[in-house]
C-alpha cells in the first residue's frame, strides 16, 4: 500500500484539517469526440486494468456522464491526471465527499 | 463518446485543410478519388478495410496509399505550430481543467504541468510526421501515432464543435472539408486502437 509522503503538497488556505485526509477522487467525463474503443484502450494502458474494467468504466462514461476512474492520494491523482490528459481524456480530479 | 468510424465515413470534400485557419499554410490539395479503391467500398467486411495489423515480432504494418500518408505526414506540423504558438482556440481540448472545482489549484496545476504536457504531444506529432511513409512501425512508434491522431481529432472536433449524435454539415459549410477529415482521422484511429488491442 503507497504510503503518503510526509512532504506532502502544502495546503492552502481553504484546506480544512479534515478535508486533508479525505482521499482525491480522478474522474473520466463523457464527450463527443473521443472514441469509445480509444478511451477504453487509454484507461487499460494508463491504469494497467483488464480490459473489462476498462470497458466498463467507458460505459459508465458514456452512458453516466462520468465515472471514477482511480484515487488516492492528490500526488497519485495530480498523476493520474496528467497521464489521462496526455491522451487527450478529459480527466478532473476532487476530494471525494464521502 | 463516439464509435469509430467506417471506410465508408471516411471520405473527404474537396479542399486543402488547414488545422490553424488564420496563419497556418494550405496543405497540398488532399482529393478523396484516389483514396479508396471501389470494391473495397462495396465490401461490408470491415476487416477487409483494416489499414493497420500486427505484424510478426511485436512489429505493425501499415497498408496505407500514399496521399494518406502525405496527409499524415503534413498534419502534425500544424499541430505542432499551435502547440507552440500558445494559441488558445482551438486547443481548449487539449488542456483541459483538472481541478474543475478549484480554478485557483487548477492555474497551479497547468502552470507546473503544461510544459510537460506540451511536449509529450510535439513529442507524439513528430513521430507521426518521421514515419508516416514507413510501411512497418514498432509499437511505440504506433502508439505516438494514435495520441497524435487523437490530439488532431480533438482539435478538428472542437473547431468543428461536434456533437454526440453528430451529423455532417451540408456540402456548402465552410467547414465540411474539416469534417470529412475528422471522420477519415476516426477511421484510422479505430483501426489502431484496433491493432493495439
Amino acid at each position: 500500500m503507497p504510503v503518503a509522503s510526509p512532504t506532502e503538497v502544502v495546503s492552502s488556505d481553504t484546506d480544512t484539517r479534515q478535508g486533508l485526509d479525505r482521499p482525491w477522487i480522478v474522474l473520466v467525463w463523457n464527450d463527443p469526440i473521443n472514441l469509445m474503443s480509444y478511451v477504453t484502450l487509454v484507461i487499460q494502458k494508463v491504469f494497467g486494468y483488464p480490459k473489462e474494467k476498462a470497458e466498463s468504466l467507458m460505459w459508465d462514461v458514456h452512458t453516466k456522464g462520468r465515472a471514477v476512474v482511480s484515487s488516492g492520494n492528490r500526488e497519485k491523482a495530480e498523476l493520474d491526471v496528467f497521464r489521462l490528459h496526455e491522451h487527450g481524456l478529459w480527466a478532473t480530479m476532487q476530494q471525494d465527499d464521502a | 463518446m463516439s464509435v469509430g468510424g467506417t471506410a465508408d465515413d471516411a471520405e473527404y470534400s474537396d479542399g486543402a485543410f488547414e488545422l490553424d485557419q488564420e496563419s497556418a499554410e494550405p496543405v497540398d490539395e488532399f482529393t478523396p478519388e484516389d483514396t479508396y479503391d471501389t470494391d473495397e467500398e462495396d465490401d461490408e467486411d470491415m476487416f477487409l478495410r483494416r489499414r493497420i495489423r500486427r505484424g510478426s515480432s511485436g512489429s505493425f504494418i501499415i497498408n496505407l496509399p500514399d496521399d494518406e500518408r502525405e496527409l499524415l505526414h503534413a498534419l502534425p506540423g500544424q499541430l505542432h505550430e499551435m502547440l507552440t504558438s500558445g494559441d488558445p482556440t482551438g486547443l481548449r481540448r487539449l488542456f483541459p481543467a483538472a481541478y474543475h472545482l478549484d480554478p485557483e489549484k487548477d492555474a497551479e496545476f497547468h502552470e507546473l504541468m503544461r510544459d510537460e504536457l506540451v511536449a509529450s504531444k510535439a513529442a507524439r506529432a513528430k513521430i507521426l510526421e518521421d514515419t508516416a511513409f514507413a510501411r512497418s512501425l514498432t509499437e511505440e512508434q504506433l502508439l505516438g501515432w494514435m495520441g497524435a491522431v487523437n490530439d488532431l481529432r480533438l482539435v478538428l472536433g472542437t473547431q468543428l464543435d461536434v456533437s454526440e449524435d453528430d451529423h455532417a454539415p451540408d456540402p456548402d459549410h465552410p467547414l465540411a472539408a474539416h469534417y470529412g477529415l475528422y471522420h477519415y482521422l476516426g477511421f484510422l484511429l479505430e483501426n489502431i486502437v484496433r491493432a493495439l488491442s
